[in-house]
């Protein structure tokens, strides 16, 4: 996600100069063949290009509300990931009764809030096809680790493993039916913020919304040039590469943000959070004093890189 | 050196660009897979950045790494061919990876490739793709279908046999692909640079030769393209297969008058590409220079 000010030119460019480049070459020729051999034929109306400027500008604001809407809706559910996640470390270190737990054995309440710290880092493997097994092995252990190798969906097993050590406190005695149910709503919510993101990582934007932008986009920079000549003569070219800038610009930004978990500098910024939901769960367990100071240091706040945070 | 399988540790060089970030996947992993040393360097340049400003950049890069068993972070300043360079003369048993650099569409008439200069000179395996591939993800070695790029008899069967065992290793299915340029009366020059078999039967039996000059067993499939080799080449890769490609020293690299550069070759390939050195047997380790500033 981009966190600075303003957007490089550097990022957008790349995309564009081809386009752009193509676009002031045939902007010049029509200003050279209209001014200096006075071909008068080729100047167009102004008149139909506007309106096609218009209903171009519908599609455009159309599908880029399509892409904030993806962009946003993926943010929000990874807040809301952040926010179930504090109140499952809460409910697990504050609602199962340690009394009766063997004293030779990982607290379950210690267990639960790991794999709820494993939870978000998986799922964010998951959502950019990177490999979670040595994070999993980082904080659950090679054992645990060795085991969910097995699975294609990983965060889903994890959640399987999170209900099985609750039904593990459930029969030791450690939880009542009513404590239980109250966890398992929130872990219902975590797979339902996946199968959310997976939602989102799965269905494309339409490719009809996708594809009508960028060829009226294209039409519409032929057409201006031709528009704009009987007026501007030999700053056509100036006048017409702005104004196809911006629309090539417009295009491009929707459909880059348009897909929130695809490892580019729009991602939802992932690693952040899940290093923030490691962090506040770490805290509540009141770990972080005990942990030497340079691991402390290392789940510090992530600092933007060039300006962006992954 | 058993190349890739008994890689035990991997210098991911980063700039933190796009390119960088998008590798971030295959890197992961490489390092899951082989249970290796990950090493995040970077060299910065002292007279444009604070050394505080690049440590923070180098901490918050692939921060999910802070979790990994055996992971480092290294920063040097000076300028970044040599201190890559440097590093990597002293960790003869690495992989470095190298990801290309962000596409800025403008011209660079002074551009030298830094990939290149590592290609040719560091006595290591290096690891690099194509283009950028942002938004992607680049292939590692989960793959069971290798590539290995033959190109002429002159580069030699060196990166075909580490390929082979390579593949050997991990139950691969091997590719070799060759590209039989097109021939007509102009291209005759062509024939007196090279022994490549100028047909494509010829080039089917010259390649079954190769095959079953590899003693290690294995399932291997022959490719062979007749046109350019910058068309031909990654049709291959798509129709294959081939997830990861190994490619000798010499096909890896362009040589121009005045610079070299990573060969054009590659540009539309979506695989990873291993380039992998001559030689790496009976090279004397020099004295490790000492390194400016380092960061556990």
């Amino acid at each position: 996600m981009i966190v600075r000010d303003r957007l490089p030119l550097k990022r957008i460019w790349p995309q564009a100069w081809r386009r752009l480049l193509i676009l002031l070459f045939f902007d010049c020729t029509v200003a050279i063949v209209y001014t200096v051999f006075h071909h008068h034929w080729m100047s167009l109306d102004g008149l139909p290009v506007a309106p096609l400027a218009s209903a171009l500008t519908i599609f455009l604001a159309f599908r880029t509300n399509s892409a904030y809407g993806r962009w946003w809706e993926a943010r929000s559910l990874w807040g809301s990931l952040v926010n179930t996640s504090r109140a499952l470390g809460r409910q697990f270190l504050t609602m199962l009764d340690d009394e009766l737990e063997p004293e030779d054995r990982i607290p379950l309440r210690n267990q639960l809030v790991l794999h709820q710290i494993a939870f978000p880092h998986v799922l964010r493997c998951h959502l950019r096809k990177q490999t979670p097994f040595p994070e999993l092995q980082s904080i659950l252990g090679k054992e645990i680790a060795d085991e969910l190798r097995q699975y294609k969906n990983v965060p889903a097993a994890l959640l399987v493993r999170m209900g099985r050590l609750l039904k593990q406190a459930r029969n030791e005695g450690m939880i009542d039916s009513f404590r239980w149910t109250a966890i398992d709503e929130n872990l219902t919510t975590l797979a339902n913020i996946q199968g959310a993101c997976e939602r989102i990582k799965n269905t494309p934007l339409p490719r009809q919304f996708d594809y009508m932008p960028s060829l009226l986009v294209s039409i519409f920079c032929w057409l201006l040039p031709l528009a704009l000549v009987e007026n501007l003569e030999l700053l056509t070219p100036v006048a017409s590469t702005l104004i196809s800038f911006t629309f090539i610009a417009a295009d491009l930004m929707s459909k880059e943000i348009s897909n929130p978990f695809e490892n580019t500098i729009h991602d939802t910024p992932m690693t952040a959070l899940s290093r923030t939901i490691e962090l506040n769960l770490r805290e509540q367990m009141g770990e972080v004093h005990q942990l030497p100071s340079e691991q402390r240091k290392k789940l510090g706040d992530l600092q933007p890189v060039d300006g962006i945070v992954f | 050196m058993a190349m890739l399988q008994n890689t035990r540790h991997i210098i991911f060089a980063t700039n933190f660009s796009d390119a960088c970030h998008a590798a971030v996947p295959a890197v992961a992993r490489w390092v899951d897979m082989l249970q290796c040393k990950l090493t995040l360097l970077h060299v910065y340049n002292a007279d444009r950045m604070l050394y505080r400003d690049a440590n923070t950049q180098l901490q918050s890069f692939f921060a999910e790494a802070d979790n990994y068993p055996q992971c480092q972070r290294v920063l040097m300043s000076g300028n970044p061919a040599e201190g890559i360079a440097e590093f990597c003369q002293r960790h003869r048993d690495a992989l470095l990876v190298l990801p290309p650099s962000d596409q800025s569409g403008l011209p660079r008439p002074w551009h030298r490739s830094m990939r290149a200069r590592m290609i040719q000179t560091l006595p290591i395996p290096v690891w690099t793709l194509g283009r950028t591939m942002v938004g992607g993800t680049p292939p590692a070695t989960m793959d069971r279908h290798l590539g290995v790029w033959v190109s002429s008899p002159e580069e030699g069967l060196a990166h075909v046999r580490q390929a082979a065992q390579y593949a050997s290793q991990t139950g691969s299915t091997l590719h070799l692909l060759h590209v039989v340029p097109d021939v007509n009366e102009g291209s005759l020059a062509h024939t007196l640079r090279t022994k490549a078999p100028l047909g494509e039967e010829y080039a089917e039996d010259w390649l079954t030769q190769v095959a079953s000059s590899l003693d290690i067993a294995q399932r291997v499939e022959i490719h062979v393209g007749q046109g350019k080799a910058r068309r031909e080449l990654p049709r291959l890769i798509r129709t294959s297969g081939v997830e990861m490609l190994m490619v000798s020293q010499g096909a890896a690299v362009e040589r121009g008058v005045f610079r070299s550069e990573v060969s054009s070759i590659f540009r539309e390939c979506c695989s990873g590409i291993v380039s992998v050195p001559l030689a790496t047997h009976g090279l004397t380790v020099t004295a490790p220079a000492p390194v400016l500033e380092e960061v556990a």
